[in-house]
This record gives C-alpha cells, structure tokens and sequence, in this order.
C-alpha cells in the first residue's frame, strides 16, 4: 500500500535552456514568425456584426501585423461562456490576471521552456549597456473602441501618470541615480509607431520587470494609457467639462483627481478597466457591467490583436462569467455541481479528495500545477530583544532551529505527503535551481541541533528550557495568522512541538491579518511566517532574498533601512552579509552582459544557501486547476508564481470552450 | 396618550442618537483600520503597497484623524442623507444597501410569516394540551431548531440539497435565473432555493415563540373567565381562540419590535454560508475589514429599525392596554 | 404527621379518628397516612417546587443528562478521555467511529465489550483513506488503563483513565467517535471541549445574575429617574445589533493575551451583553413586589433596603429568576459557538465545541468525514436539556399551573 503519491519532477527547467530562452531575450527581438497576408476569420457573433455594418471587417479591426499566439494544444472553436467565482471587487486579480496586457510578456509552449514574446509591441530593442530600449508598436494597434494606439497614448501616459500625480513611479522605471537618489525614467516618442526610453543606469533586466508586472495601468497596457478617452475627465484637456461634473457626481466624489484614483492607485472610477466598461483596453475580454453586480461580465473585444496560427483572431470565448461568492463552501459546491469552467483561484489543495470524488459527476477534471513557494518561517534578526536579535542571526543557532524540524512528518501528517521537503529556495524549474540549497539544513536531526545548541553555551535549565547569554530563558513567539481549520495551524503545532524538544521555549501568537502586517512592518515579532514564494524567476522579483518583503519579516528593518520607506528603519552594520546581498543586488541590475549577470545573481543566492535566514519546511504545493471537460488548451504541470501571472502563463485568449 | 407617545418619541431620538456614536465606535474598537485590513489583503493575494501610497490614503479617507472628527464628519453626512462611500467595494454606501435592501426583506418577511405560522397554533395546541405527547413532540421539535447551531445545519442542508435533490445550491437562484426577467420559472427557482434558510432561520425563531405562546395561554386558560365560558357551553375551539389566544397574543405585540431586526441580524451567518444576496455578507465582510462607513450604515440602520420597532410596538401595547400608559 | 397537627388544619377529631383506623394502645399515636392536600398544604414551598417538578418527567430526564455531562466533562474529562486530544497520529487519520462488539471474532459472545481491527489503504487517484474492519481481529476494551499521566482534580497525579486498547492491539488505538485529519481521538477532543464550553455557559449566566439582580433590583425597586436611566441603558443596549457588538468586542480583546484571558473576556462580554434581558424581568418582579405588604412591613420594622431586596423580596421570585437562568445557559453556550465560527471566539490549542464545530465547518467534513460534526449533537444535547429543565423549572415555580 503505497501511502505517499510519489512525486514527479513536473517540471524539469535546465537551467541552460532558460538562460538561453532569457538570454534571447535580452538581444533585440523581432518577431520570429513574420506577419503572413493571410485570411482572417473571426468569431460568428462579431461577423453578423460586421454583416450588419456596425463593426469594420476583421482585416481592418486587428494590425497590419498581429501577433500570432501557437495554441497550446490545438486550434480552438469560437463561442461559450467561461464561468468562475470571486468575491468581490477586493479579488481583482483573479479576473485581471486573466486579462493583463503587458508589452512583453511570458511565453512558455511546455512548463520546461519559459522565455519573452513580444505581445502587442512589434519588437523592442537596447542598446549595449541596457541604458536605452526602443519599442515599436505593431501598426494599425486599435483600443477597444476602434481607435487608433498610438504613442501619442505613451506620452499622455508619461506626462499624466508617470511624471504627473495620477499615477506611480515603479521602482524598474525609477532607477536609483549615481548619487543614490531615484531618478525619472527619460522617454522620447520617435514617431507614431516607436519611442525610447533612457535610463540614468543600466536596466538589462527591464523586459523581465514588464512581463512580471503592468507597472502602473492595472491590467495593462505598458507605459500606455487610452488618451483619447482619458483627456475628457482632467479638466486642463477636456472640451467639454460637464462630463467631469457628471462623473463626480454619480461616483460622490469631489476632485477629479479623485475619478482616476487615490494616492497614485489608479484604481479609480474611470479608467480602470476593472470598475469602468466604458474604458477602451486592449486586453481579450473587457468589462460589461460593475464587479459589484453579480455576476461581473466581461467580454470579447472585437479589437484584439492577436490571431492563432490559422489566422482566426482571438479570443475564442465570447464571454467571462463571474459569480459572487462569501463562504468558500458554496464554492467547493460550485465546483462540484460542475459550474466551474476553469479556476485555480481559491481552489484549495487540502479539498484535492472532494473533487476529485466528484470529477464524474461535474463534469470536470482536476489539474495540477507547482505552486513556486515554500511555507516559511522568519526569525527576525532585528528584533527589539538584543539577545534574541543576536541569537537569530547566529547561523549555528539557525541550523538547530531548521534540522529540528521534522519535515517529513509535517508533509505526512498535514499534508498528506502532496508537498515536498525541502529548504526555502528556488523551485525545481527555475533557473536558481539548487539541490543543494534545497537540502540545505533540511535533514531532520533533533541530535545534532541539541548539539549545536550546546557547543554555542547554552545549556538547559532545571526546567529543561536552555539558558540564554543574558541568563534567562530562551523564549520567543511564533507570530502567524492562521485560523482554525487551516493546515498553517496544525503545522505551527508540529514546529512548536520541535522546537521545545531542542530546549526553546516557544508559544505561538495568533492574530488577525492586518494585525500581522502592522506587527511586522514595525518589526515587532520574533518568528513570523509567511509563504516564501516568488521562488519561479527569482531575479525578476528577490525582495525576499533582499529582505525588502515585510510579510516575511527576517529583516524587516534593515530592508526599510534599503529601500529607504518610511517605515522604522535600522542599518545594518557595515560587515553584515546582508550588505553583501544588497551590493551584489546592484551589480546584478546594472550588469548589461548576461553571463555575468547570472553569475553575480547566482552569488547573492548562494550567501543564503550558506546560512539561510528563512527556514522552510515543506514547499511546491500543488495548485490545482479545475477545468470543465469541455475546456480546451490548457495543460497541466506548469508552475504556478505571482511572478509568472499564475495562469496567465499560458495565454487565456488562446482557451476555448467545445460545443 | 398624546403625552406617552412623545415622551417614548423623544426617548427615541436620544437612543438613536446614541446607537449611532456607539456604533461608529464599536467599529474602530478592533486595532488598525480599513487600509491595514486592505494591505494585509493585498499581501496576501502577492500584492504590495508602498508605505506612501498607504498614507497618501489614509489621507484622502481621512482615517488619520481623531475619531470624533471622524465621527462629526459621518454623522453630519448621515442626516444629509450621504452615506459616504465604501472603501473595500469603492462604491457609495446607500447603492450598495438598496441593491440587497430587496431580498433581505423578502427573505425576512417570509421567514417570519412562516415562524408566526407555524409557532402560534403549536403553542396554542401545546397550551391546551399540556404534557400529552404532542406537546413534547412539539416543543422538541422547536428546540430542537434552537439547539443546532445554524451555520453547521445550513452547510448540512446545503449538502443534502444537493447530493440527494442534485439541486443547483448556493445563492437565491439558479444561474440560468441570475439575471433573467420575473417570470413563474423564476418564482419557482427562488422558492427551491428558499427553503433551506427558512428551515435553518425558521426552526431557529419558532421555539422561542411556542414557548412564549403556551406560557402566555397557559397564565390565561386556567383563569375563571374561561372556566365560566365554558361552563356556559361555548364550544371548546371557539372558546379557545375567541378569549384566550387574544390575550396570550397580547404580549407578543411587545416582540414584534425586536422581531425584524432579530431576524435581519440572525440572518447574517446563514446567508454567508448559504451565499443570499442579503444585507446580513454585506455587514459580516465590512466589519471584518472594517470598512467603516458601510459598516456603520447598516449597524445603524438595523438600530434605527429596532428602536423604531420597540416605539410602534410600545405604543401598540399601551393602546391596547391603559395600564402601560400610567408607566 | 402526628394528630395534632392534622388536628391544627381543621379536621375534626372525628375524621381524623375514622382515617386511622383500628387504634392501638398504648404507644405511638402518630397517623401514618396523610392525603395529599394535607401533604401539599403544609409542605414548604421548595417542596412544593420539587413536587411539581418531579411530575415533569422530561425535565427530570434532563437534569439528569446534565448532571452526567458536567461530571463526565467538566470534572473528569481527563479520566473518561483514553488519549491526550492534542496527540495526533499521522497512521490513523479520519478513521471513522469503530463499533463496540460484544461478540469477538471468532462469533463467541464476550461479557467485555471490544472492538476490530481497522486498516487502512490510500486511493491512489483521489487519495481517499479507505479504512476497512479486519473482521477477523478482535482487541477487547480494557478498562482502568494507564495512559497519559495527569491531575485528577487539578490535585492528585495518576494515569489512569476510564477505557482503553490493551497491547495486543498493537498501537491501534481505539476511537470510539472516529478521528480528525491529524489523527486525534474525538472521544477526547469532546470530552475537553465539554469543559470549556460548559464553563462558558454558567459562568457567564451568574456574571448575567449578579449584573440583572443588582440592576434590575435597583430599577425596580427605588423606580423614579433611576429606573428610566437603567431601563434607557437596557432598551439602548438591546437595540443594538447582537451580531456586531460581538464582533467587534471580541476583536477588541488584545490579541496578545493568552487563550486563558481571552476566554474570560469572551465570556465577559457575553455575560454584559446578555443580563438585560435578565434585568428587565427582575425589575418587572421588583415593581409588583414593592408594593406587597410585607416589604411594607419590612420597612416598618426598621430595615434597610439592601437588606428587604436581599433577604426579603429576592428570595420571592428566586424559583423563577432559576428558571431564566437555566434558560439563558443555552443562549450563551450557542453565541460560543458562532464567535468561534467566525473566528473571533477560542482559538487552538483551546478546546471548545465551538472551535470543534469550526474545524468541522467545510465541504470536506459533511462529504467525506461527518463524524467530525458530532461536538454540535453534544451542544443539541445540552441546549435541549437546558431547555427542558428550564421549562420544568418554570412550570414547578408559577404558582397557577396545576
């Protein structure tokens, strides 16, 4: 009887293969397959719509030069409506990773092979030192509402939203200068189709920062905005103000700043594909009615610019339905009454027997993905405990701390052997990848972490409770937000279990999430935890390798100190690893060559491979994807990460729903 | 009695006046505000926000300042009518209430109609027919209602709706009705989809009311009026309901104040768990994440319906009976 | 009952004569047979109470249950409880409830109950734990077994506990109420809970006492501007939704205290929320008391208020204000549950039915493991008996009912 499902490698990345995927990347990019002439064909509704003459011909809607998206499975067939869950407006990224358009984007035809592709930009170039990038937008791009992107769209964007209040500076845009202050992003418009922009430092890693994140316009479009929409609603631009007053008014607000967005959100009102039907978008689908109604709607755009490889313009779905839900219960019915097309959102892994059981019935298969993380706890070097502080950041003390743990039991008991052991540190498939850091300190031997406990002085009390430096008892918290009925809080039992038998003295700390946020961006908590994730592409998102992510709190004030917030700060001494991390953090971003970028990247990684700070016990769950049997082209076996949009790997324009 | 309703009136006033600065602050109470609650959201779903971002919010909603400013700034829109606007839905507080203002009565509505239905008459034939079987057989059904604790029997009945009657569950309506126009169909969707929370409120409501009733016919049947009725030869059945029904209902007048915002406020966790459309998801999510002014809005609103409701029964119950009003 | 006192209650020498029959002399002239008027007209009204009481068979049923759940629970959780209900066990997840058998394996019937031998295989393709009954092996119920050590009345160490598996069983152990996902017996985990969540309710309902008597008794008695403020105070705070309030009270405890504190602050809260409706009925009693002659007399007599409220008029009405406790208890023991349902009342490593039922509440259990829903019949139970006996208690204290 085989109690444990063994495990495949689900996803086996060589390490060379992406570099060469990335490293492609890096040289200038033009689309691989040039634009054909061919015949295109488009989705029944839109023909009678262009029969009926209220929509121009398919030819005319869609570039001169579309993209062209490679099925993943097979060419798909038009129609149907895609049904999911959320909760609410607060849930936006469920339906907008679905929909995110970002200039470059993530291309992966097998979960072996993940590169660039250039989305609804022709091509991009850089120049030698990654101080200069040119994009070029494919000609004859058009929003939503049939007119015309051009970059006179880049440069409302760049006056109003990046230099203007509207919106933010992304930290991948705002470099930080040579004198150690941020400076702005240059950007120049060429002429109708191409701009530029400049850097005062190298940026090789900028495509990877885009296809990671819109930075700015939720839901995209990169460094665009639809101007000739927007211009309507700041009074400066506007010919006609009354549009501005009758907004305020049916949205109670007072300044029109207000419509777009608070504090930079841009969130707003109006413009946010999200909250506004009436915005024009580029994404596949578009907004039909309000995420307050249930359930929210979206649907085709008949300007989408991308076609398959048989000229048929996406999106194969009509339309995206999603349905309001509170208590997960009613959801994990939904899904086995089969009234779930496609999700992992919400999904949860610990219900794996309940769907599968009702497979048959629903009408639907269970998928599985890796998830990209690793559960985590933190001991926090900066806590307001000297002694403590002392102790965490003391590796000795750390290893004991991580081979106490019993990691197998924890998979076993908790999760029924679906995860794996192992250390926190890149995922299998991402080209960090290290079997040995992911066994670092992952061996469970309670022996030798009473051994290292001792060799560093501290011996137990009558009590059996080891005496710290200062004389009393070694005792810390566990401070996490796990509530009754979820795994967290069975494992954090284990963890404290293991814990006391090494001699700690260890209680945990339960609070609400904003709780837990509060406290560790204060720095307020001994041992904090959190998933650590982002493990897929680390070098497009490491804060938590730099210590800069608080809600994984190793180092929260030191990472504040880093990324200058306003939060408390603390710096760290000048012989620290830590700066180490950081100095070499820089070297990585402004290093042109790839090579020698990977090289330095690959150095930061393994200082926390030596000693690592944060102590992982079981990881890459699996994410489980349920799809309708009739739903076609997705696969499973990819890994599932933030950074990678989660599903919006494999391309949801390019899903299709059988008749 | 001119005199008694407008003292009970003004007491109203005050009272509501007071619920409203009480609710305002039994929101804040929990530590932090609606933008930690959002961030730790954020956090979770992978999101960050900059720590200036934060406070350029905290600004523009006005979280940072003292609460009683907050408060005055609320209160004085409240009286204007203006609601304020919702920060987790971002919508405007009052649209958000009136959307669900329309199932949350009628569920509530048919909940009690179905309680007073049910729970009059088996008090009545309790009260009549005290320690036979049928009384016991009737009292433990009422509590047994009462005992089950709602939430586990509305997961319970949502299951068994739908592995047994392979019924589409969760929600009022099928999804081929969600937005489809009125029609019997519909009607009849919406009543499949009913009787799981009129059971779990329902089942809840009535023993409190049984018991109640027999209690009250109980004090009157073994009075010497109805003796003397009966011993003039008046028909059992019509005795019973003729004289002693009439006054046990009496004091039931007095719980028709605290009927409906009992049930709207009962109501809440069933209607998370069974996913209705209701005001009752809309409070829990809000005071969880402390969106204030939503929040408050519908605490407020369910006080204002209580104390107006204790006001009409009060003035119900002393004009029926002159003894209140010397009070 | 002798003859003088039947004599003191009006009946003649003559009746009292022809109902004791043929005398005997000399010796004992005490009448053995009384009726029952005479019994009920000279009986105390505590007796009267229990009398009445006694005829409401439910009720005594129930005080009964009770009793058996507060000692079973309350006082010797440990004892009844075979296994520590932390300890978990990766081998014996969601093993459902094994059945006693009185007949052994090879069909011979065993004065001493047992139970079969449990296995389990895992679905490779849902990862379903099976768990199949090993007809062919029998293990006998041990009792009297020693287990995990602990104090019997916080006082005496022992390990001993009521039942358990013998070593034959070869480390199955036996879960009468089946097993949670870590494996955890339920038996315990009830057992436990029962602690908790019947502390809750009492503790609570006397704070509720303590707050509705005094209140109420001073509303009611000294009426005036006092008694509008207080019934001002009592209509404000029911006006209030009961959902809210105990949220956001709840979420206001700090969360830095420990689960200890936290329980008493929970029930705190749900002993200030709930005496007003406590109060209101002490307060109704006291008005139509007050008038009464002898508080009148008492006053004559020189006493001081306290004293008339405290010895004079409470004792009155304490049969009924019982009845309203006893059916106030479920009330509070049901409000425990829903806080912890939404994750506001205990939380783990605290034991509670309420926190039980949360575990419980999710598609997961009602589909594939119900058993783990078993704490809410122990709460139907108790709810129900509070009840009834409320009632009894009730229908024995009003004076009118036959």
């Amino acid at each position: 009887m085989d109690k444990k499902l063994s495990r495949r490698n689900f996803l086996r990345l060589a390490a060379g293969s992406t570099a060469g995927a990335l490293a492609a990347a890096a040289a200038p990019v033009s689309l691989a397959a040039p634009a054909k002439q061919m015949t295109y064909n488009e989705a029944p509704s839109l023909a009678s719509l262009v029969a009926s003459g209220d929509l121009p011909p398919v030819a005319e809607r869609i570039p001169a030069n579309p993209r062209v998206i490679t099925p993943l499975i097979e060419v798909g067939q038009y129609g149907g409506t895609w049904r999911r869950a959320f909760r609410g407006i607060s849930d936006r990224w469920g339906p907008t990773k679905l929909v995110e358009e970002m200039a470059i984007e993530w291309d992966a035809p097998t979960p072996e092979d993940v590169g660039l592709a250039a989305n609804y930009i022709s091509e991009w170039q850089q120049n030698e030192d990654a101080t200069e990038f040119t994009f070029t937008l494919r000609e004859g791009l058009k929003w939503s509402d049939g007119d015309d992107f051009t970059t006179e769209d880049v440069q409302f964007w760049y006056d109003w939203m990046y230099l203007g209040e509207l919106g933010s500076k992304p930290t991948f845009y705002t470099l930080l200068g040579p004198d150690g202050t941020r400076v702005d992003m240059e950007l120049e418009v060429v002429d109708e189709l191409t701009w530029t922009v400049r850097f005062a430092a190298p940026n090789p890693l900028l495509p990877i920062n885009i296809a990671k994140s819109t930075g700015g316009l939720p839901g995209g479009p990169t460094m665009a905005a639809p101007s000739h929409y927007l211009r309507n609603f700041i009074p400066d631009l506007t010919d006609d103000p009354s549009l501005i007053e009758e907004a305020l008014s049916t949205n109670g607000l007072s300044t029109w700043q207000e419509l777009f967005g608070t504090g930079g959100d841009l969130q707003g009102p109006i413009g946010y594909w999200f909250r506004d039907p009436n915005a024009p978008v580029i994404t596949a689908w578009k907004a039909a009615n309000q995420p307050t109604q249930d359930p929210f709607i979206m649907e085709r755009n008949p300007y989408y610019h991308a076609v398959d490889t048989e000229g048929n313009q996406l999106p194969y779905i009509d339309r995206i339905e999603h349905a309001l839900f509170d208590d997960v219960a009613v959801f994990d019915l939904w899904i086995a009454q089969g009234r779930i097309d496609m999700q992992g959102r919400h999904v949860s892994a610990a219900n794996f027997t309940f769907y599968k059981e009702n497979e048959e019935a629903g009408g639907y298969t269970v998928n599985l993905w890796r998830a990209a993380s690793t559960n985590g706890l933190h001991p926090n070097i900066n806590n307001d405990n000297p002694v403590l502080a002392q102790l965490f950041d003391t590796p000795q003390f750390r290893e004991a701390l991580s081979i106490a743990i019993n990691r197998e039991e924890i998979n076993d008991l908790v999760y029924n052997g679906l995860y794996t052991p192992r250390q926190a540190s890149p995922v299998k498939g991402s080209p960090q990848y290290d079997p040995e850091f992911e066994a670092r300190w992952a061996e469970y031997d309670p022996d030798r972490a009473n051994a290292l406990l001792d060799e560093l002085g501290l011996e137990r009390g009558p009590d059996g409770i080891r005496i710290g430096p200062d004389g009393q008892p070694i005792t810390f918290r566990i401070l996490h937000r796990y509530t009754t009925g979820e795994p967290g809080t069975d494992e954090m039992q284990l963890v404290e279990n293991y814990w006391r038998e090494i001699g700690l003295s260890v209680s945990q700390d339960v609070v609400e999430r904003s709780l837990y946020e509060e406290r560790v961006q204060n720095g307020q908590v001994d041992v904090g935890v959190w998933g650590v994730d982002r493990n897929s592409i680390v070098i497009a998102d490491p804060g938590r390798y730099l210590g800069t992510i608080d809600d994984g709190p190793w180092a929260p004030l030191f990472g504040h100190w880093y990324s200058n917030s306003s939060y408390r700060q603390l710096e760290p001494p000048a012989d620290h690893p830590i700066r180490e991390i950081w100095r070499l953090w820089e070297q990585t971003q402004t290093e042109p060559d790839e090579a020698r970028r990977n090289a330095l990247f690959q150095q930061l990684i393994d200082i926390h491979k030596e000693h690592p700070w944060q102590i992982g016990t079981v990881g890459e769950a699996p994410a489980p994807f349920i799809t309708s049997n009739r739903f076609g082209n997705f696969m499973a076996g990819y890994i599932a990460d933030d950074t990678l949009r989660d599903s919006g790997l494999i391309v949801p324009a390019q899903f299709f729903l059988r008749s | 009695m001119l005199q008694f309703i407008i003292r009970r009136l003004i007491y109203a006033v005050a009272t509501m006046f007071a619920i409203s600065v009480v609710s305002f602050v039994i929101i804040q109470l929990p530590p932090g505000d609606f933008l930690t609650s959002y961030a730790a959201s954020l956090a979770q779903q992978g999101d960050a926000i900059a720590p200036e971002q934060l406070e350029a919010l905290r600004e523009a909603y006005g979280l940072g300042q003292p609460i009683y400013i907050q408060y005055l700034k609320w209160i004085s829109g409240v009286l204007r009518g203006d609601f304020g606007q919702s920060m987790e839905w971002r919508a405007p507080v009052s649209s958000l209430i009136w959307d669900r203002m329309g199932f949350t009565v009628m569920i509530s509505a048919s909940t009690i109609l179905f309680v007073w239905a049910f729970a009059i008459p088996v008090g009545v034939y309790s009260a009549t027919k005290q320690y036979s079987i049928g009384d016991y057989f009737f009292t433990f059904l009422g509590f047994l209602g009462l005992a089950i604790p709602n939430f586990m029997l509305a997961l319970v009945l949502m299951w068994i709706g739908f592995s047994v009657f392979g019924q589409n569950v969760g929600g009022l309506f099928s999804p081929e009705f969600e937005n489809a126009p009125w029609s019997l169909a519909k009607f009849l969707d919406m009543l499949s989809h009913l009787w799981i929370p009129l059971l779990v409120i329902g089942t809840a409501g009535t023993a409190g009311l049984i018991r109640t009733m027999r209690a009250n016919m109980l004090d009157e049947i073994n009075q010497p009026y109805v003796e003397t009725a009966r011993a003039k030869g008046l028909k059992e059945g019509r005795l019973i309901w003729k004289y002693p029904v009439r006054v046990a209902l009496n004091p039931f007048v007095s719980t028709v104040g605290y009927a409906l915002p009992e049930l709207v406020s009962g109501v809440i966790i069933v209607a998370v768990v069974l996913n209705l459309p209701t005001v009752g998801p809309l409070l829990l999510r809000s005071l969880l994440s402390q969106d204030m002014f939503l929040a408050g809005a519908i605490v407020l609103l369910i006080s204002i319906m209580t104390v107006i409701g204790t006001l009409l029964s009060d003035i119900l119950l002393a004009w029926l009976d002159p003894r209140i009003r010397l009070d | 009952m002798d003859m003088n006192s039947s004599l003191q209650k009006g009946q003649t020498a003559r009746q009292a004569d022809e109902q004791a029959g043929p005398q005997e002399l000399p010796g004992d002239y005490s009448i053995d047979e009384t009726t029952i008027e005479e019994k009920i007209s000279i009986a105390t009204p505590r007796q009267l109470m229990w009398w009445k009481f006694r005829k409401h068979r439910v009720a005594v049923a129930s005080l009964f249950v009770l009793a058996v759940f507060y000692v079973v629970g309350f006082i010797g959780a440990e004892f009844f409880s075979p296994y520590d209900p932390n300890a978990f066990s990766a081998a014996y997840k969601f093993v459902p409830p094994m059945g006693i058998s009185f007949i052994d394996a090879e069909g011979n019937f065993s004065l001493n109950p047992g139970v079969f031998r449990v296995e389990s295989e895992r679905d490779p393709n849902t990862l379903r734990e099976i768990w199949t009954t090993d007809y062919s092996t029998w293990y006998p119920i041990h009792f009297f077994v020693e287990g995990v050590p602990y104090k019997l009345f916080g006082l005496f160490e022992t390990n001993i506990h009521l039942f358990g598996l013998g070593e034959e069983a070869e480390g199955m152990p036996i879960f009468l109420l089946g097993s949670d996902r870590l494996g955890r017996d339920m038996v315990s985990r009830v057992l436990y809970g029962a602690r908790i969540s019947l502390s809750i309710g009492l503790v609570s309902v006397f704070l509720s006492l303590f707050l509705g008597i005094l209140l109420g008794g001073v509303s009611g008695y000294y009426g005036g501007w006092i008694d509008n403020v207080i019934q001002r105070v009592i209509e404000f705070i029911r006006s209030i939704p009961s959902l809210p309030l105990w949220m956001a009270l709840s979420a206001a405890l700090p969360p830095e205290w420990p689960q200890e504190m936290r329980y008493f602050g929970i029930t705190i809260i749900l002993s200030v929320i709930g005496w007003t409706g406590l109060g209101r009925q002490v307060r109704g009693r006291f008005l139509a008391l007050r008038n009464e002659d002898f508080v009148l007399a008492a006053r004559l007599g020189g006493a001081r208020d306290m004293r008339i409220i405290l010895r004079h008029m409470v004792p009155s009405f304490m049969s009924h204000i019982i009845a309203s406790l006893t059916l106030s208890i479920p009330g509070v023991i049901l409000a425990e549950t829903a806080l912890s349902f939404l994750g506001l009342g205990l939380r783990q490593p605290v034991i509670s039915w309420g926190v039980l039922l949360q575990e419980a509440q999710n598609i997961r259990t009602v589909a594939l493991s119900p058993w783990l829903m078993l704490p809410g019949l122990a709460v139907v139970i108790t709810v129900l008996a509070f009840n009834f006996l409320g009632d009894g208690l009730r229908d024995a204290a009003d004076p009118f009912s036959r």
